[in-house]
């Protein structure tokens, strides 16, 4: 195990800075607007919207997410894999959400309502047994994602450009990580994933236009639930904490109750198959919803194949079996709020988003807690679809002055690692605000030692074993030193996606290496790619190919945005001796794209990005001095 | 033109260095340099862009986190003198100051075993106020000796603060406890 030395405090890290074409807050957008969606892809129901004429509005509807597999047949999804998902249960993939991010070891124990077979011979992920194959969740949500995408193409007229995709604010690296890969094999440009409180908050704020407003977004899905305390004030939207469980929702409601409709039925009339347990389900499913809006529910039941039987259920039996949920979401509550330092009476509003929310029990309860009236002119089914359908907008930079809203969101659980004794340190403590980064020193424990494994944990708990592993990674090439000489800095970074990377330096020897965080229930290396080509889009690409295109896309960038800085004030930051390898640098970069060679073109983008980090550093600078210094647009002050 | 790896963070939020702080200020300038650098901004630009955008922008949440924060404030103030606190081995001297902080402990120890919980909760407030009186006169202490540029008092004073800072912490997470309990 790597002996952790403390960090330095405060250290200022080497920072890479190479060319940012900094453009002003609120420069009007001198081009077409860009095709730009959000994507709230549920546990139950998948959402597809776009900003049309300023507003946000959702396309067609939502798509039940379900996935209907079917032996050398295209599947079928949403409302068309309904009837299959009783007829065939096993293969109909029902809340694939559940499965995202997730290991053998987490899904060994798969509730029979399922109703499919997993195979978990495979380390890594594992896989639904289906009639079209092996699926993994990510593939499931892919084929999802893509009945979204064809539904926006058509509504636009074309193919887009990026886009927003929501994800519970509580879920770790690996199911955020998940979510990415089904995005890009659903052949999906990613802006950001956002997480879905935000979202909501964001489609909330639009509304509400608030100024400074504490809010809390209360959001039990079908599967998921979060609660996010946020400020929104003059056009910055900032989340304060969040918290929840991303295995909580609808879905345990659904069962329990379905539980107790087994229960009630004659001796021996009844028995758990995939098919009677998904017929309870939607049985339950029904009796839940009805009971939202009357007191009492006459449910009259025949699985197939089983005998007839009748229950009557009242409001108050239902909340019995919902109690339990309840008291673990407001305990969340509590605990998001104490995070935030907020107490119930300051919060002005709160959202709530997610189906769940309009059991009475739910709104009873989170009433009570907050001792306020609910909002409920938000209709919690679209609002997180149409959040992120504006930040889409947002990002896409398709937004006029002042019309924009910045989001500051959080890492949702700490991140850390195995030190001695099988502890966790924390690294990036949760709630810390995103981007991060935090640089921590290691050292060796034995004479000579050249190597150094570390383990990625993520979670609130002092021992590794109760974290979740997200990965492990072997430090080599350390020179060899006396125990204890050796420093090595390794550098976690959460991106605005809150996924983490981790690099690490020896700054003795100038060794750099980023390692790839490959979660440890991720797809392989290499797997999605293989994917991607594999997909009928792409049949025919070639890897090489599509690598170069690529690099040479990136490189023409690079260049293209080194010409604008260069013609706006190369001159007067630079003088000729510095100027000379910039050049030289950029007349090699520009002669490898032409060249075609993929990685010669990845180490010219580098060395240009070295020979530019004074001259980058310094319109940093310029920038940020100009932004401090005033020729205020009044929209933060 | 200072390079960026000699500017200090209330360099880079055009700030006067110093203890006492405007958070106002603090707060307007954390935004604009977000607004300008947050890697929203740069979405939908090249691979280069956004990784620049990323790292600048979590070098200003890591200043306003400093800034904003007493202890790392002060922390700050410190190494930009050439003083480097290590967590682990430093600690203050001052034995009566130790020994109120054992006697803080000992107060939050029974808390946790006080089997009335409300009493606990009212017993805990009790405590948090003592705690915030001594943590407000730690601060002025920081403050005066960083003043006088008596760098070693400042020290011991910042010492003090991080003793403080965690026994404020551990009553908040003590009192969470008596909610959730509730």
């Amino acid at each position: 195990m790597p002996e952790s030395r403390p960090p330095p405090r405060n250290s200022r890290r080497r920072t890479d800075l190479t060319l940012l074409q900094i453009t002003e807050p609120g420069q009007p957008a001198a081009r077409e607007r860009r095709r730009a969606v959000g994507m709230d892809l549920g546990t139950t129901n998948s959402l597809v919207a776009v900003v049309r004429n300023g507003l946000p509005e959702t396309l067609s509807g939502a798509v039940p997410s379900l996935v209907h597999y079917r032996a050398g047949d295209a599947p079928l999804v949403g409302d068309a894999a309904q009837d299959a998902s009783l007829e065939d249960p096993a293969n109909t993939v029902v809340s694939v959400k559940r499965l995202m991010g997730r290991g053998g070891a987490d899904l060994g124990h798969l509730p029979d309502w399922f109703g499919y077979q997993l195979n978990c011979d495979n380390p890594g992920v594992p896989r639904l047994q289906t009639a079209a194959g092996d699926k993994s969740a990510v593939e499931v949500s892919a084929d999802i994602l893509r009945v979204l995408r064809h539904r926006a193409e058509q509504a636009l007229g074309g193919g887009l450009d990026g886009v927003v995709i929501t994800v519970p604010a509580y879920f770790d690296d690996a199911q955020r990580q998940a979510t990415k890969d089904a995005a890009r094999l659903a052949g999906l440009n990613v802006y950001r994933l956002i997480n879905e409180p935000t979202a909501a908050a964001v489609a909330y704020g639009l509304d509400h236009g608030a100024d400074d407003e504490l809010i809390v977004v209360f959001d039990l899905g079908g599967g998921t639930f979060d609660v996010s305390v946020l400020r929104l004030d003059k056009g910055v939207l900032r989340v304060l904490a969040t918290g929840g469980d991303s295995l909580l929702g609808g879905d345990d409601l659904d069962r329990a109750l379905a539980d107790y409709l087994a229960g009630q039925a004659p001796p021996s009339s009844f028995e758990r198959t995939p098919h009677t347990l998904r017929y309870l389900l939607a049985a339950a499913r029904r009796a839940k919803e009805a009971l939202s809006g009357s007191d009492a529910v006459e449910c009259l039941l025949s699985p197939p194949g089983c005998g007839d039987w009748r229950v009557n259920l009242s409001r108050a039996q239902f909340e019995q079996l919902a109690a339990p949920l309840v008291d673990t979401a407001v305990a969340v509550c509590r605990r998001v709020l104490h995070d935030a330092d907020v107490r119930p009476a300051q919060v002005q509003n709160i959202v709530l988003v997610g189906g769940s929310t309009r059991i009475p029990l739910v709104r009873a309860r989170v009433g009570e807690f907050f001792g306020r009236e609910l909002l409920t002119d938000i209709d919690p089914d679209e609002v997180v679809a149409l959040g992120a359908a504006v930040q889409a907008d947002t990002l896409a930079g398709n937004r006029a002055d002042g019309d924009e809203m910045l989001l500051l969101d959080v890492v949702p659980l700490s991140l850390g690692i195995e030190i001695m004794g099988g502890l966790a340190e924390k690294i990036i403590p949760r709630n810390s605000v995103i981007p991060t980064a935090k640089a921590q020193e290691f050292t060796t424990g034995r004479d000579g030692q050249t190597g150094l494994s570390v383990h990625v944990v993520q979670g609130e708990r002092p021992l590794v074993s109760d974290c979740r592993s997200l990965a492990k990674f072997e430090l080599k090439g350390i020179a060899p030193r006396k125990a204890g000489a050796a420093r090595i800095e390794v550098t976690f970074r959460v991106d605005a996606d809150g996924l983490l990377s981790v690099e690490a330096e020896e700054p003795a020897s100038g060794v750099r290496t980023v390692v790839e965080v490959k979660p440890s229930y991720g797809l392989a290396d290499g797997e999605v790619e293989r994917m991607i080509l594999d997909s009928a889009a792409h049949a025919g690409e070639d890897m090489q190919l599509r690598k170069l295109r690529e690099q040479q896309v990136e490189g023409a960038r690079v260049v293209e945005a080194l010409a604008a800085a260069l013609a706006e004030d190369g001159d007067t930051l630079l003088d000729e001796s510095e100027r000379a390898p910039i050049l030289d640098a950029r007349r090699r970069l520009e002669s490898e794209i032409e060249r075609g060679d993929a990685d010669s073109i990845h180490t010219a983008i580098g060395h240009l990005e070295t020979c530019s980090e004074t001259y980058v550093a310094r319109r940093m600078n310029l920038g940020i001095r100009k932004a401090l210094a005033g020729h205020d647009t009044g929209e933060f002050e | 033109m200072p390079s960026r790896d000699q500017q200090s963070y209330f360099e880079l939020f055009d700030l006067p260095p110093g203890f006492s702080i405007d958070p106002v200020a603090v707060e307007k300038k954390y935004r604009k340099l977000q607004a300008l650098l947050h890697p929203d901004r740069y979405a939908a630009s090249g691979e280069q862009q956004k990784r620049i955008a990323m790292r600048h922008s979590a070098l200003i949440n890591e200043a306003y986190g400093v800034l904003t924060d007493d202890c790392a404030r002060a922390g700050h103030l410190l190494q930009l003198q050439g003083m480097e606190l290590n967590e682990e081995t430093d600690t203050t001297n001052d034995a009566g100051f130790l020994a109120e902080q054992m006697e803080f402990r000992e107060c939050l120890q029974q808390l946790d075993e006080q089997a009335d919980r409300r009493a606990a909760a009212a017993q805990a407030g009790q405590l948090s106020a003592q705690v915030a009186e001594r943590a407000a006169q730690v601060r002025d202490g920081f403050s005066r000796a960083w003043r006088h540029g008596d760098f070693e008092a400042a020290r011991e004073w910042l010492l003090k603060m991080k003793f403080i800072s965690r026994l404020d912490a551990g009553i908040k997470a003590a009192t969470a406890e008596f909610q959730t309990e509730n």
